[in-house]
């Protein structure tokens, strides 16, 4: 073969891989990526449009028809969008079937989700889609002039709580709802302990409430119930426990990033301390021992702490409970904000479902998902929904009504006003500035996990008589670390700290995949060889 | 003579067990009136304590009682001073209503009812009857066959049978011992007979004959009064001889094999026999096992009651008397799997005594897959109570083993509002007969969710009545997902429908079944 043949070739080949190496990477960044959705002109009233919305409810029935009567008063404004309900009592459920849909694009349009959740569907491109243009919107935004229902103002929902659902300072979840977690007291149990309950109750007040409840009498009753079951204090989420103590310590659990600090010598000292108690059994949680409330409405527990939005099962009058009647102890309940160190500076987490949407491809869905998703922060929505159990609405153009208020000073008059629920609302009403999230990224869900596993483990370790020391406590963080892959860990998502490196990043998108670069150096190595060639015939020339 | 002893003997057996019963009854009502109150307070102790208090300990406490109330003013010489177990021939040896103390083990249990169990205990030496001995309902659970107990009460005779008082005092303590049955056949009718009273013993080649003037191979009560469900009398006949049998009902019920075999037999049959050797008046089998003389034993090891377990590995009654938190060893065999999720399997297992649910037990998927019905499995971990549901907690280790039991759905219906219910704590059960009634205001006949909040895939909830009393049955969804045919028959229910249900007697907060099968009859 002639010299020159071999060079046509090599240059062939060299455009040949270079046109590949051009399709292949424009082919698979066209597959992957959804176009960012940008704001219509007009939502066209004369096109349908369907779109699901997936909501979770806390398995309560009057939390489903909330939703079903908000879908039927939306499509009243907007009949040409019939809104689809899919409800779960799950979040779990939620995830792992938005998951799974990302993969098939077949994911619903708004839905009720956590910010873990949201930060971890991002992990696809322009999935998840950025709220900040829809919600400044002067037409379709929030209070927009064009949106038929009366909207709520940006600047009428709780800032605090429409912070909470930015990710990488970009704005992915509206609020939906707010709880918090709250201690259910046992009064009559507490002055019977010989104890006056403080106005903030401690976590030295606490221990040392549920010791002196521990005695005996001959028989081997609880003195200060009578029974032969007694856990004076039961935590229902260990891992909200553990995440309040290190925030209340203003100890480390995890950077905006998503450097984890959880594993540090404060989170061990309260380790220790949980294990005290876990030993003479004065402290359980749910997972070992069942919901607090149970154990509370029988007059077999002093302290429960548990969600507000689970109020309505905690206490002797509850309307909702799952013990048998003859079970159930007559005894007064209070509602207190969790245990804290310093009584001056409480801090108590804020959580509660929120609503993202996903992105579609024709804006004009998009826009319809919008619209619906704010009808939600309405105030019939939002109050309603918030009656349900002990959450609060998160807008304060519905704190403002004479209806919420109304709700709120009538206590005690029946089931809807439910003292106890009404309590648990106003605990996070008076403690709004109070309250804290942790920061979202890709993996904060499994660190949240991990925090409440040593809590649980440590409780479980030493209700089995195991040593809880030094070496316990460092092979417990090495086999969490683990078991939660937080080890593996690095801040490849977002997180929600404004202006922190985001999914679009360098780092965010982690190294390059091994057919990529194949690929960069065989279009190189062509280049050097037709490089190589054009030299070689312009020394030929010249030798000529 | 001896023959027109023996038939008065049997004549006089026949007469005095029908009054027995009777008298029995009343007894019993007067003495729950008339209960001191040492035993009340000791029987509730025991009930109340599931969760974070040692039954052991509890009935430990109970067992000084009775000293301490025979002898107030001894108090601390009562408690100080070590327990003085009896022999079995001090035992026989004491008067009637001297203290006793003896330790037995578990070899039936005849009854229980208002915090009293009537048990029929053995030693290598000889037996004892404990009649309506004080015990909680979750305490009789714990009373397998073989379970050692160290038993404190007062020694009584009525009508010749010599027992434990009523009112005695337990605790269950370490050791296991099954009693053989002792062949007395040639003993019937000789004086040696009364030293095998109370024990295992067995009858062979015995001749069914008639049990009344009809011809009939049995009766429903001594005169055939009765109906299915009381005790059973039949005749038998040995060296010309004749004498009446029983099976007692409470002992074993119309449900148990002994019933129905009993039920089956026919007038000629040859026969070989175990039962306890009551006495009232005269020697009184209480029948407990009938088969045709000479029959091959059909079971394996395996599948006899009071399984023998491997070394190191607890039986039911240890696993169920263990405190919670106690680390457990326990051999089962699986019944169904509920689900599997992130390296973490919840699976029904049950052995012939009882059931072990086991909770995220450690198993990694391709585990999971060997895990089919019958697999037999060793689980080490530790003992869990979770809202009144008895497990091994989340974490448990295994490894499958050679053997395969898949168990028979028991039949529970007429125990449902019955505190009996508690033993068969996540078995394989049955319920029969029963009528969907609606679920809801709107008359459903059932809902996804307890309340309805939920969407298809999530658990279904209906209710079903027998007699005058609705439960809510559960097909729990990850059991039985939307795709079974469980799920489908319960969304296909209609209120007013008949059904027959099984499934695995899950507790929360009280009993809640979780159903695996539907058939509409």
């Amino acid at each position: 073969m002639k010299k020159s043949k071999i060079i046509h070739l090599v240059t062939l080949a060299a455009a040949f891989l270079l046109l590949c190496v051009i399709l292949v990477l424009t082919g698979c960044h066209g597959a992957k990526k959804r176009l960012a959705f940008n704001v219509p002109e007009d939502f066209l009233d004369d096109k349908t449009y369907e779109i699901t919305f997936w909501a979770k409810n806390d398995t309560n029935k009057t939390q489903l028809d909330i939703y079903k009567k908000a879908i039927e008063d939306f499509e009243s404004y907007y009949p040409n969008i019939k809104v689809i309900l899919k409800h779960y009592t799950d979040y779990r459920n939620i995830y792992n079937d938005v998951i799974t849909n990302i993969a098939t694009n077949t994911t619903p349009n708004v839905c009720i989700s956590y910010p873990d959740h949201i930060a971890t569907y991002m992990t696809g491109e322009n999935v998840v889609l950025p709220l900040d243009a829809l919600i400044d919107d002067t037409d379709y935004g929030l209070g927009g002039a064009k949106v038929k229902f009366d909207s709520v103002k940006k600047d009428e929902v709780i800032a605090k709580f429409l912070e909470e659902g930015k990710i990488g300072g970009v704005q992915y979840a509206l609020p939906y709802m707010r709880s918090t977690e709250a201690c259910y007291v046992n009064v009559d149990m507490v002055k019977k302990l010989g104890y006056e309950l403080p106005e903030t109750l401690t976590w030295d007040f606490i221990w040392e409430v549920s010791e002196a409840a521990m005695e005996k009498d001959a028989d081997g009753y609880f003195k200060v119930n009578g029974q032969k079951v007694l856990i004076p204090f039961i935590y229902k989420s260990t891992d909200n426990m553990m995440i309040q103590v290190l925030k209340q310590l203003d100890a480390g659990y995890s950077t905006p990033e998503g450097d984890i600090l959880l594993f540090n010598d404060q989170t061990k000292e309260f380790l220790y301390e949980v294990s005290k108690h876990a030993k003479t059994r004065s402290f359980s949680t749910f997972a070992i021992s069942s919901y607090p409330g149970n154990y509370l409405n029988k007059g077999q527990c002093t302290f429960a702490v548990d969600s507000t939005a689970g109020a309505t099962w905690m206490g002797s009058d509850a309307p909702l409970q799952d013990i048998h009647e003859s079970k159930k102890v007559k005894f007064t309940t209070e509602v207190y904000p969790v245990p804290q160190f310093d009584p001056e500076n409480p801090k108590m987490i804020s959580q509660g479902p929120s609503v993202c949407i996903f992105n579609k491809e024709d804006p004009g869905e998009v826009l319809a998902s919008w619209l619906f998703a704010q009808f939600l922060l309405t105030n019939d929505v939002q109050i309603s929904y918030s009656q349900t159990e002990g959450y609060i609405p998160v807008t304060s153009k519905a704190h403002d009504t004479a209806e919420y208020q109304d709700y709120l000073s009538r206590a005690g008059e029946d089931t809807l006003h439910y003292d106890v629920k009404i309590k648990a609302a106003k605990l996070l009403l008076n403690n709004i500035d109070h309250t804290f999230v942790t920061p979202v990224f890709n993996g904060s869900a499994s660190l949240r996990d991990a925090a409440g596993n040593l809590i649980e483990e440590v409780t479980k370790s030493t209700r089995r008589k195991a040593t809880i020391d030094d070496a316990y406590m460092e092979k417990l963080y090495k086999d969490t670390a683990a078991l939660y892959r937080l080890d593996q860990l690095r801040p490849a998502g977002p997180s929600n700290n404004e202006g922190e490196e985001g999914a679009d990043t360098k780092d965010g998108l982690g190294p390059l995949p091994g057919a990529a670069k194949t690929l960069i150096v065989v279009l190189i190595t062509s280049w050097i060889l037709m490089g190589a060639f054009v030299i070689f015939k312009k020394v030929k020339k010249a030798g000529k | 003579m001896k023959k027109s002893k023996l038939v008065l003997l049997a004549l006089g057996l026949s007469l005095s067990v029908s009054a027995c019963g009777k008298k029995d009854s009343t007894e019993t009502t007067a003495a729950a009136a008339t209960t001191e109150v040492a035993a009340t307070t000791t029987a509730e102790a025991t009930t109340a304590a599931p969760a974070t208090t040692a039954a052991p300990a509890t009935t430990a406490e109970a067992t000084t009682e009775a000293p301490t109330t025979q002898e107030p003013t001894t108090e601390e010489a009562t408690t100080e001073a070590p327990v003085k177990v009896m022999s079995y021939d001090e035992y026989i040896a004491a008067e009637v209503d001297d203290p006793v103390v003896i330790e037995a083990y578990v070899q039936a249990k005849q009854s229980w009812w208002d915090n009293k169990a009537t048990v029929y205990t053995q030693d290598e030496d000889g037996a004892y009857f404990l009649y309506n001995m004080t015990c909680s309902e979750e305490d009789y659970a714990k009373l397998t066959e073989g379970t050692k107990i160290r038993v404190t009460g007062f020694r009584a005779e009525w009508s010749g049978e010599i027992e434990v008082a009523q009112g005695a005092t337990f605790e269950i303590i370490d050791g296991k011992f099954i009693a053989e049955a002792k062949d007395v056949t040639d003993k019937l009718g000789t004086d040696d007979l009364i030293k095998f009273q109370n024990q295992k013993v067995a009858f062979k080649n015995m001749t069914v004959e008639k049990a009344n003037d009809d011809g009939a191979a049995f009766l429903y009560k001594w005169d055939g009064s009765g109906t299915q469900g009381d005790d059973l009398y039949f005749k038998v006949s040995v060296g010309g001889q004749t004498y009446t049998f029983t099976v007692e009902s409470y002992l074993c019920d119309k449900n148990t094999d002994v019933y129905k075999a009993v039920e089956a037999l026919k007038v000629g049959d040859v026969i070989d026999m175990e039962g306890f050797l009551y006495w009232y008046e005269g020697v009184n089998p209480h029948i407990t096992s009938v088969k045709a003389a000479g029959a091959e034993e059909e079971t394996t090891p395996e599948e006899t009651e009071g399984e023998v377990k491997g070394e190191g590995v607890m039986t039911y009654a240890e696993y169920i008397a263990a405190e919670v938190d106690d680390p457990v060893v326990i051999e089962a065999y699986v019944q169904a799997k509920q689900g599997w999720w992130d390296n973490k399997a919840t699976v029904y297992t049950q052995d012939k005594d009882g059931a072990y649910f086991l909770y995220n037990m450690t198993c990694s998927e391709e585990d999971y897959a060997k895990l089919t019905e019958g697999t037999k499995i060793r689980v080490t971990g530790f003992r869990a109570e979770w809202s009144g549901e008895i497990e091994v907690a989340e974490g448990a280790t295994f490894e499958i083993l050679e053997g395969n039991y898949v168990a028979e759905a028991v039949d529970v219906t007429d125990k449902l509002a019955s505190e009996d219910l508690i033993k068969f704590q996540n078995q394989k059960v049955s319920f029969k007969d029963m009528k969907v009634e609606a679920a809801n205001d709107a008359g459903d006949a059932f809902m996804y969710k307890w309340d309805g909040s939920g969407a298809q895939g999530d658990d279904l909830y209906f209710k079903v009545s027998s007699g005058e009393k609705t439960y809510t049955f559960t097909v729990e969804s990850y059991l039985c997902g939307k795709d079974t045919e469980v799920y489908k028959a319960v969304e296909a229910l209609k209120v007013g429908d008949t059904v027959d249900m099984e499934g695995f007697l899950y507790w929360y907060e009280g009993v809640n079944p979780h159903i695996t099968a539907v058939t509409v009859k």
